[in-house]
């Protein structure tokens, strides 16, 4: 048996590590229900069911009590008149299958709410609503689903990939990879440098079984994200839209063009965090203290990033950043838009990786020195 | 007074360990367990202190529960349960103080010759050290069962001959449940001798 | 006598680990870097109007000037953005001016009190949070050897000792909660003393979706009184994971996985904001729920002390009769 292949057993041998991985299979059918039930409230006919029952029953109420009501309070029955009607046609064009017309109706429903004065977060929701219904409709793509809870394969996989899986494979990984690369500790002696091999060789093995792993593992979780909502649910278009920032402006785009770019991060992310796991530990060797180190240099600072004024100016240099595969390569990334790129996160892991594993090259060489080999 | 054993059975899964052992431990004397490795003696250890789960009629002190009892029994099963961080000293305050104990910590202390490493972090004594440690502990919780599991595992020639007489002067007052792979050395102060062969406890005539 | 002592032991077991001495320093270490940013970043907008209008000379006149000339701009301004933010303003000013107290940065303070608010925001309450889980299951996993509970084997009630295990946990989290508050108390008195307990903070307790501006010494007890509930509610939930894993790191993971998971859920997803009040974990920062900060950010009014109370009071009696029913459970067992 192999070095390698001890390594694997190790790992899958354990029933927590096994506990671990299992989590991620289990949120994408707990998340695909969540969204199934959430969506029902954010889409264009229930939007535009529940603003057609306002502003008629608002219409209706200002007429009915117009004598008591002042002037400027009785001058805006046409406006809600006028909704109203805007909103039962895109309720028709739903019933007759007419999604050009929704699609328009919708534009015009969001121009006349887009009066002066409004609060700039309500402004800049209607104009990213048009951009939507444009793409929708020079795409022809029918019956849209809820933008914030997907349920369609794409779709949904892509949410995954954006809201929970980063997060949860970082810590998965954080607990698998410190407790097997602890595992190699006792009282801070390393067992295993009793092995006819050298640190470095050792080092190699345990960072291409990390990387390698979790590489197919996230693959594998994609594609039970995709199999799960496609029977579930069902399929969707390549072409689907997918809301991104070019430069500062809103735009949409065929949501296949992030997928290829949230891969190629997210893989270079996983080195990059396996390196770290790894040079943690052989510099703590405590599994304990590397859990928590670990947990507060990657999770840590990947949330920190999005929040403190101070480290968003370095944000770009910082890999953690990155983690975020799919709000990156969107330049969605929350409060970091512009300041990060897929190429910019494409240089900082690899140049971080290089230089955490040179640490750990150099931390080796040090052990041999002192007779700690 | 005794510790009563009635139809205790341990398995785990795929693995059937102890068959049926029924068995009356009186309140003085030396039971040694003798049986290959991996054949249940530390399992039945456990399963009398209730560690583990495993099927029994009763494991009873005066006919208490052993739930109801446990400052009548002391078992501390290996040198690897200690909290490195914490010295010696911390853990021979906390049994005496828990088994309300007249011994004397100090009296102990010299028996041993524990002076100059007892204050210190466990994290620094070598295998002996943490094994008189844990011997220390059984004297100084006085209890009247001592449940002891391969006590005199790392312990030099002198160490185990000194502890062997001790553990035969307890065994006039006390009851001393001991398992060790050093047989021949415990053999001539043992009072009853238990075997375990397929799955069954013997009661082998001394 | 020996539940004393059993507690001087926990206690020993706990100082002698350096890994938590290691935790509260990070603590303090966070605390002094925050305070040397907050002094480095100087005077904020509001603070360099006030100097306009004369705030060293008379700091009252600064604010009856400065009230004036927003009303002027939100005369002028088209912009529903602008005339939010300078009514705004003006509310925090007439509550200075009225209650004679000097303005202070809300969100780079350096006096002690506004100090202790920032030391007490969301960020410094889940480090703490992750803090004291690290340090309650590196203190009760010990007990726990190839998922053996070997606690069982002192001589001691089983119900005493859950007891002193979570009002120990309870004290640990109140002793770290204390220590920070301390120090971030000190640290502002070295740097701009003590400042004003009544300064105004920003409460939605009569309308959700419009702030306005509170007492902040008058909500002190409450935000007390939800805290130590939260804390009572994460010792006992804590010891109950370690219990069930038997393991450190299995109850390490479920622990954090569980507490943070849902916190941030609460935060994020919109479903599971509307059901955030149900949710223990949501009430992790007693100041956020006392002043509904929390509850306006997530859109749910009923996210409130009082719901607090009712909830944190309600976990904790589950959790505590799963514990008792457990322990009955056992003894059963062991008297078959």
């Amino acid at each position: 048996m192999t070095y390698s292949q001890f390594t694997i057993k190790s790992i899958l041998k354990s029933k927590m590590n096994i506990f671990f991985l299992i989590i991620l299979p289990i949120f994408t059918v707990i998340f695909l229900f969540v969204n199934l039930s959430a969506q029902k409230q954010d889409t264009i006919q229930y939007n535009a069911q529940q603003s057609y029952s306002f502003n008629q029953s608002e219409a209706q109420h200002i007429i009915k009590n117009k004598k008591h009501l002042k002037k400027g309070e009785v001058e805006v029955i046409p406006e809600y008149v006028m909704l109203a009607k805007e909103n039962k046609a895109i309720l028709n064009g739903i019933h007759k299958n007419n999604w050009n017309q929704v699609y328009s109706k919708q534009k015009e429903v969001n121009n006349h709410l887009n009066a002066e004065g409004n609060p700039a977060s309500f402004t800049h929701e209607l104009k990213r609503n048009n951009l939507l219904m444009d793409y929708l409709k020079s795409n022809h793509i029918k019956s849209p689903e809820s933008e914030s809870y997907p349920t369609h394969n794409l779709t949904f996989n892509l949410w995954m990939d954006n809201f929970i899986i980063p997060i949860v494979l970082l810590l998965v990984m954080i607990f698998i990879l410190s407790n097997t690369y602890c595992k190699s500790y006792s009282d801070k002696i390393n067992k295993d440098q009793l092995m006819p091999m050298s640190l470095n060789q050792q080092a190699f093995h345990k960072l291409t079984i990390g990387t390698l792993g979790f590489s197919i593992y996230y693959f594998m979780i994609n594609v039970w994200n995709l199999i799960i909502s496609s029977i579930m649910v069902g399929g969707i278009g390549f072409n689907y839209p997918y809301y991104i920032h070019n430069g500062k402006q809103m735009q949409y785009i065929s949501l296949i063009n992030i997928y290829w770019k949230a891969f190629i991060l997210q893989i270079f992310s996983i080195l990059f965090i396996t390196s770290f796991i790894y040079l943690v530990t052989i510099i703590f060797k405590k599994r304990i203290t590397v859990i928590f180190i670990n947990i507060i240099a990657l999770i840590g600072l990947s949330f920190c990033v999005h929040i403190f004024d101070f480290l968003q100016g370095i944000a770009k240099l910082i890999p953690s950043t990155y983690f975020d595969t799919v709000g990156i390569v969107s330049n969605n990334s929350m409060n970091l838009i512009n300041k990060t790129s897929f190429s910019s996160g494409l240089m900082v892991l690899i140049i971080s990786s290089a230089i955490v594993m040179l640490l750990i090259a150099l931390i080796n060489k040090l052990n041999t020195k002192e007779g700690r080999f | 007074m005794a510790l009563e054993v009635k139809n205790l059975s341990i398995s785990f899964p795929h693995l059937r360990v102890i068959n049926n052992f029924t068995y009356q431990f009186n309140q003085n004397g030396l039971y040694l367990f003798v049986a290959t490795n991996g054949s249940g003696k530390t399992s039945i250890f456990r399963s009398i202190l209730g560690l583990i789960h495993s099927k029994n009629n009763g494991i009873t002190i005066d006919d208490k529960p052993m739930a109801q009892m446990r400052r009548s029994v002391f078992y501390y099963e290996s040198s690897n349960w200690f909290d490195i961080n914490m010295s010696g000293m911390d853990y021979l305050k906390l049994i005496k103080t828990q088994w309300k104990s007249n011994v004397k910590i100090n009296a102990v202390i010299h028996f041993w010759k524990m002076e100059n490493y007892v204050n210190k972090s466990i994290r620094k004594y070598s295998l002996g050290m943490k094994q008189k440690l844990l011997i220390a502990l059984y004297l100084i919780s006085d209890a009247d069962y001592l449940i002891m599991d391969e006590i005199n595992n790392g312990l030099d020639e002198d160490s185990r001959k000194k502890l062997l007489k001790k553990l035969n002067e307890l065994s006039q007052h006390k009851c001393i449940i001991i398992s060790s792979h050093y047989k021949d050395e415990v053999y001539p102060y043992a009072d009853k001798i238990l075997t375990i062969k397929d799955h069954e406890v013997i009661n082998d005539n001394h | 006598m020996t539940t004393i002592n059993y507690t001087c032991f926990l206690f020993k077991r706990f100082i002698k680990n350096k890994l938590n001495l290691g935790l509260i320093l990070i603590i303090l270490i966070i605390l002094i870097s925050m305070m040397i940013t907050n002094v480095k970043s100087g005077n904020d907008d509001m603070q360099n109007h006030l100097n306009h209008f004369g705030y060293s000379q008379n700091y009252r006149r600064s604010y009856h000037n400065l009230i004036q000339y927003n009303n002027k701009i939100m005369i002028k301004s088209n912009s529903q953005d602008i005339t939010n933010q300078l009514s705004n303003d003006n509310e925090l000013l007439n509550y200075l001016y009225q209650n004679n107290i000097q303005y202070e940065s809300s969100s780079h303070p350096t006096t002690s009190y506004g100090f202790m608010k920032e030391a007490n925001n969301s960020y410094i309450t889940g480090f703490t949070l992750l803090i004291i889980i690290f340090m309650i299951i590196n203190l009760f996993s010990n007990n726990y050897i190839e998922r053996m509970n070997i606690s069982k084997l002192l001589p001691m009630n089983r119900f005493k000792k859950d007891f002193i295990s979570i009002i120990f946990s309870f004290l640990l989290y109140g002793f770290l909660w204390i220590i920070y508050n301390v120090f971030s108390y000190i640290l502002g008195l070295i740097i701009s003393g003590s400042g004003s307990i009544n300064y105004p903070i920003t409460a939605f307790i009569n309308d959700i979706h419009n702030g306005s501006y509170v007492n902040f010494g008058s909500l002190i007890p409450h935000m007390i009184i939800i805290k130590s509930m939260f804390m009572l509610f994460i010792a006992c939930f804590v010891y109950l994971v370690i219990i069930i894993c038997k393991n450190r790191i299995m109850a390490l993971f479920s622990a954090l996985f569980i507490s943070f998971g849902l916190i941030i859920s609460s935060l994020l997803f919109a479903p599971i904001s509307r059901i955030a009040q149900w949710i223990p974990f949501s009430f992790f920062n007693g100041n956020d729920i006392v002043t509904l900060v929390l509850g306006h950010s997530i859109d749910n009014a009923k996210l409130n002390y009082q719901n607090g109370i009712l909830i944190l009071g309600i976990s904790i009696v589950i959790i505590l009769i799963i514990l008792i029913l457990k322990n009955i459970s056992v003894n059963k067992i062991k008297r078959i």
